[in-house]
């Protein structure tokens, strides 16, 4: 395996160095002791030996060059040149290290945000049959459309969920927002934490099981609830409780208002946007009681689930009526508006897209719509 | 692969003859035994010897091994592998139609 052997000699060029130098000055002795013999002094007999061989450090380089892999000895050379070049100039190596780890860092957070973003389903049950709600939003007359919008407000989605149904299931979930908790005790510190709204059917929809606990039922769509609930999230309950399995029925105060912890959500569920971790869901219901009758208080997006057989355009249909009534309610209340805008709004469609990898507002590069998609195709059948 | 008449086979073919013939020899004793055999007049240069032995070593046609000598030195002494013993047999063959070629050639032109 003369490959092998080449590899070798080029790791450890010395060796073979040394064999080939042995090599040939045991061939020009013995030719200098012959030549002795023949009657020259050892001068003599030691030149002409040597002229008789030849050029010995071509000779060399050739027998080398045979015998190991150049390209990949120079390659080592190099290295170890640059390496000892380095050790010379600590500081600047330090600054080149520093600028490519900074490089090969940004790169690495770059594509986990990319993957998890928009390469990686969400945890739960057959995402690919989840889908999501827009509809574009006005723009100048003869400039291009911008970004599709995707909040919508609670009467909404009362409207939307009945006619959806039985084609399709919808839910609501609202972009998490900061917020101020702590515990019962009254000297309890007081921490951010991420909480989202949801409807009452939401984990139901997406298939999230409680890994402690209870989650949340159609019970929590009602707008005057016995109790108020919330439901941990997995990371949050580790992190923030330990694990410990007592805190279901504890309490938590949210913005001053105590909510009963009923169950926390199974691991790797952090809601529904990527980069976005949640940490406490409460029912959408227990918002502002305005922002549950105003139809032009857009405050969360809706996820919903396609039924067996059902397409997206038959969705579509479902509830473009709905939303096409709504748009003549927005245009009724500001009659000011100029005729052109008018006509926007009233020809607009509610566009459904495929929400496997959940949704996020870096993604309003979704201005056409995806509902005819190849991933659908096996989905719908 | 070399042309059947250069002198890099010819030379391979002269080591793989002699090694076939005088068993394990070390690269002085075979430039010695090619020069006596030819009754000198083959005389290449002597170090060329080395990179033919090195490349016939690399295709496995010889081994070669260190060997302390009677003079106490490191001697590398070659002998001929079987592959080498069937490459030996083959150019043995091409040279003799070769030269058998030149020398009718000479004769009828």
């Amino acid at each position: 395996m003369s490959w092998l052997s080449r590899l070798t000699n080029a790791l450890n060029p010395h060796r073979l160095d040394q064999d080939l130098a042995d090599e040939i000055k045991d061939h020009l002795e013995r030719r200098a002791a012959a030549l002795r013999e023949k009657g020259l002094n050892p001068e003599e007999a030691r030149r002409q030996a040597r002229v008789h061989f030849g050029n010995t450090i071509r000779l060399r380089e050739e027998s080398r060059g045979i015998r190991l892999s150049t390209r990949l000895a120079g390659t080592l050379q190099d290295i170890r040149y640059a390496w000892r070049g380095m050790r010379k100039g600590p500081a600047f190596a330090a600054t080149a290290v520093l600028s490519l780890a900074l490089a090969i860092g940004a790169n690495t957070a770059i594509y986990s945000i990319v993957d998890a973003a928009i390469l990686r389903p969400l945890p739960v049950r057959a995402p690919e049959q989840l889908f999501t709600l827009s509809y574009p939003d006005v723009s100048d007359p003869g400039s291009p459309a911008g970004p599709d919008r995707d909040s919508f407000s609670y009467p909404e989605y009362l409207q939307f969920v009945a006619a959806a149904m039985p084609a399709a299931h919808l839910a609501l979930f609202s972009s998490p927002n900061r917020v101020e908790a702590r515990a019962l005790n009254p000297d309890a510190s007081v921490e951010k934490i991420n909480r989202g709204f949801v409807s009452g059917e939401a984990f139901d929809l997406l298939g999230v099981r409680p890994a402690l606990g209870r989650l949340f039922s159609s019970e929590e769509d009602r707008i005057s609830q016995s109790h108020a609930l919330a439901v941990l999230s997995y990371d949050f309950w580790h992190r923030r409780f330990q694990a410990d399995p007592a805190v279901v029925g504890r309490n938590l105060i949210i913005n001053g208002k105590a909510f009963e912890i009923a169950g926390v959500t199974q691991q790797g569920f952090f809601g529904v946007e990527p980069g976005k971790f949640v940490d406490v869901w409460v029912p959408g219901t227990l918002y502002e009681s305005r922002a549950l009758t105003e139809s032009g208080w857009h405050w969360f997006r809706m996820i919903g689930r396609l039924g067996r057989g059902i397409s997206p355009e038959q969705v579509q249909a479902r509830l473009q009526p709905s939303f096409h009534d709504f748009r003549v309610q927005l245009v009724k209340r500001f009659p000011t508006l100029p005729p052109a805008i008018q006509k926007q709004f009233l020809q607009s469609a509610i566009r459904v897209h495929p929400a496997s990898t959940g949704v996020s507002d870096f993604r309003k590069t979704f201005s056409r719509p995806l509902w005819i998609s190849s991933e659908w195709g096996p989905a719908s059948c | 692969m070399a042309k059947p008449n250069s002198a890099q086979t010819a030379l391979d073919l002269l080591v793989l003859t002699v090694l076939g013939r005088r068993g394990p020899l070390h690269g002085y004793a075979i430039a010695t035994a090619i020069e006596d055999l030819s009754q000198e007049a083959l005389r290449v240069e002597e170090g060329s010897l080395y990179p033919a032995l090195h490349r016939m070593e690399e295709l496995g046609w010889i081994v070669a091994e260190w060997r302390v000598s009677e003079t106490k030195r490191r001697a590398r002494s070659y002998r001929l592998t079987s592959s080498g013993k069937k490459q030996l047999v083959s150019e043995s063959e091409r040279w003799a139609s070769f030269s058998a070629g030149v020398s009718r050639v000479l004769r009828h032109a």
